[in-house]
């Protein structure tokens, strides 16, 4: 998944065509990258949110021939390290999983608390690498990290994931 | 099933995750309030709500100081409304190359390297912020990448106020490579696509020199620090 899609420019002619596949082929992707982030329902909307308004307005200058959802993730995760963010949400929390079908609210509650003693870093490696098929490389890319770096990160946050009751 | 406590953890995850709904209509940047995130209209809220309660709190402070006088009736509290427009909060993103301008102030030798002090200065309106560590490379005059650098294992960043300078050195050694277009200089790979290439030193600019051919040339750099 982690090659992307690279959109020719010659059929995507105009960036606002190429804007608009990228949103409708690589928003999932965006919204896990940013569940996996924040462990946040309503914090990964916002966030998949901004990093569309953050790509809306680099459009022109981006080489739309490459694969767009490593830049796409890349700016999430800066977005989702912001500190006035995390600031924000720590003053005003914004409801939770607002628009999460109420009959799963509470099996996500049990997944979030789970997931909720891994790290950020822990848990966004540990997802793009078991469940999106990302290599520890590509991830490393995405997460400003080394290979290496992110192996320990999964492998803590498997011992984690066991050990916890 | 997997009988792993973690792989059903992940399964769990991965199938509530799989339910969420993407939005009908793609973001663009515009006048429309829907295309506000809610941790926008948050921020809003509370710097309205901080600057109303300051208000409020200077307005009473009397003789008796910060504490007011205990026996004065209650003032009102303010209550948290959001504006029709939300007008912009401050917040601090990654700086864009267009915003920062970068030089190589000068060239120095060492043993088997060359070491370019670099200064690193946010040119744009905003405050904004920059990895700690970045991706250096060595370019030629055409933008070609002699050395390559690693991708930073640390994930810090650093907030350059307006105009403020950062400053790095950045060590090259063993370039072995064909003759470049001179002059050479410094540029920093920011890991989306883009990068900040220096402006190059006015004088002084040489290549490292080629210590080893066969083994890989080297690049390497210090993290930024306010100058």
């Amino acid at each position: 998944m982690y090659e992307g899609v690279s959109f020719d420019v010659a059929i995507a002619a105009s960036t606002d065509i190429a804007y608009q596949r990228a949103y409708e082929e690589h928003w999932s992707d965006v919204f896990r990258f940013a569940l996996a982030w924040t462990n946040d329902w309503a914090a990964a909307e916002d966030l998949a949110q901004d990093a569309y308004l953050r790509l809306w307005d680099h459009r022109s200058r981006i080489d739309w021939s490459r694969p767009i959802l490593p830049w796409l993730l890349v700016a999430t995760r800066r977005l989702a390290t912001d500190r006035f963010r995390s600031i924000r949400r720590r003053l005003l929390p914004v409801t939770a999983t607002p628009s999460l079908d109420p009959a799963l609210r509470a099996r996500w509650m049990d997944v979030t608390a789970a997931m909720g003693d891994l790290s950020p870093l822990e848990r966004t490696a540990l997802v793009m690498t078991a469940l999106e098929g990302a290599t520890y490389e590509e991830a490393g890319r995405v997460l400003g990290t080394s290979a290496g770096a992110l192996r320990a990160a999964v492998s803590r946050a498997r011992a984690k994931l066991e050990a916890a009751r | 099933m997997s009988s792993r406590r973690s792989d059903r953890i992940l399964e769990e995850w991965s199938a509530i995750a799989a339910r969420a709904t993407r939005p009908a209509v793609a973001p663009r940047r515009g006048a429309s309030r829907q295309l506000i995130s809610r941790s926008t209209l948050a921020g809003a809220t509370v710097a309205i709500v901080a600057v109303a309660a300051i208000g409020l709190w200077m307005a009473g402070r009397g003789p008796t100081g910060p504490g007011g006088d205990p026996t004065l009736s209650p003032r009102p509290t303010p209550t948290a409304t959001v504006p029709a427009t939300p007008t912009a909060v401050p917040t601090v993103g990654p700086c864009e190359p267009a915003n920062v301008a970068a030089r190589v102030v000068q060239w120095e030798g060492a043993a088997g390297s060359r070491i370019a002090q670099v200064e690193l200065t946010n040119a744009g309106s905003d405050p904004c912020q920059v990895a700690a560590v970045m991706r250096p490379q060595l370019v030629d005059a055409r933008g070609s990448i002699l050395l390559d650098g690693a991708t930073p294992a640390d994930a810090s960043v650093l907030t350059i106020g307006i105009g403020d300078v950062l400053t790095t050195s950045v060590r090259a050694s063993n370039y072995c490579g064909a003759d470049p277009t001179m002059p050479v200089t410094v540029a920093f790979d920011l890991g989306d696509g883009t990068r900040i290439v220096a402006a190059p030193a006015a004088s002084g600019t040489d290549l490292p020199p080629c210590n080893g051919p066969g083994q890989p040339g080297t690049i390497e750099m210090q993290p930024w620090q306010s100058r």
